[in-house]
């Protein structure tokens, strides 16, 4: 997979993952709020598990764009000493 | 019976270990910034999501009776923790290096021994530590306050108190090599 193809996947998990835990129950709470009610566990439980996940997807998935972005400087870097 | 001598150590010459210092100085540079600069995005974002995204919506919800947001704040912290640490053990390597790299620059051209090495060490480790640490800790500073008001202020007055030893180390590893610098200086002027 290219560079561009995998940070671009990768800003797009983030970018859903940010916009469902931080614009979703800022602008539209009733949206959230239904979201959570239409399975049939009770709302904390479920609302407990989807933050441990949203933290950990955000977390990840930024930690590897940076990742991705340091490896390519790293190699980049490498090449112009050997040079 | 003549006794038979220690065999005497080999001594390095002073260009080989100059080379030696700088390559390996340089490649032990190469390795550990790109990581320090991993780790420390890793910190800053999951303290960025943990305090801007994660916290507020975990408000008023108890998960088996404990409250979410005291849960969170202790995951957060754990895993601020390790980042951390692992910034720490990176740092250490690059401040070694960059110790190598600044005694070969500063020195004279291959004139550089171990001892200078490590005064260099020293002085770069203390005085980059500080501010690493200094760093750390305004990451921590909000989470420790959330555990217990008190806890903040205990770990910032032993930060202060270990910062304080740490610059007076680093200040008299460069005394001692003003005082060497001085020394040879004053030899030449004879």
């Amino acid at each position: 997979m290219r560079l561009l193809t995998k940070i671009t996947v990768l800003s797009i998990i983030l970018l859903a993952d940010l916009l469902f835990f931080s614009v979703l129950p800022t602008f539209f709470p009733e949206t959230f709020e239904a979201v959570f009610q239409m399975t049939p566990w009770p709302d904390d439980v479920e609302k407990t598990f989807a933050i441990f996940f949203g933290l950990a997807i955000a977390v990840l998935s930024s930690s590897a764009i940076v990742y991705i972005s340091v490896q390519h400087i790293r190699k980049s870097l490498q090449q112009r000493v050997a040079k | 019976m003549a006794e038979k001598k220690p065999p005497e150590k080999a001594k390095v010459p002073l260009k080989e270990y100059y080379e030696k210092v700088r390559t390996e100085s340089r490649e032990a540079l190469l390795r550990t910034v790109p990581s320090i600069v991993l780790y420390v995005v890793a910190a800053v974002l999951v303290w960025l999501f943990g305090r801007l995204v994660f916290l507020p919506i975990a408000e008023g919800i108890e998960w088996y009776g404990y409250p979410l947001p005291q849960i969170l704040n202790f995951i957060i912290l754990a895993t601020l923790a390790v980042l951390v640490l692992r910034v720490l053990v990176d740092v250490r390597r690059a401040v070694g290096a960059a110790a190598g790299i600044a005694a070969c620059e500063i020195g004279a051209p291959y004139d550089v021994s171990p001892e200078e090495v490590g005064h260099y060490k020293t002085a770069f480790r203390g005085i980059v530590y500080v501010i690493v640490v200094s760093l750390a800790f305004m990451l921590f500073a909000d989470y420790l306050a959330d555990i217990h008001p008190g806890l903040s202020a205990v770990v910032l007055i032993v930060v202060v108190v270990w910062a304080i030893y740490q610059i007076w180390s680093s200040v008299r590893a460069i005394s001692e090599e003003i005082k060497r610098y001085s020394s040879e200086w004053a030899k030449k002027i004879r």
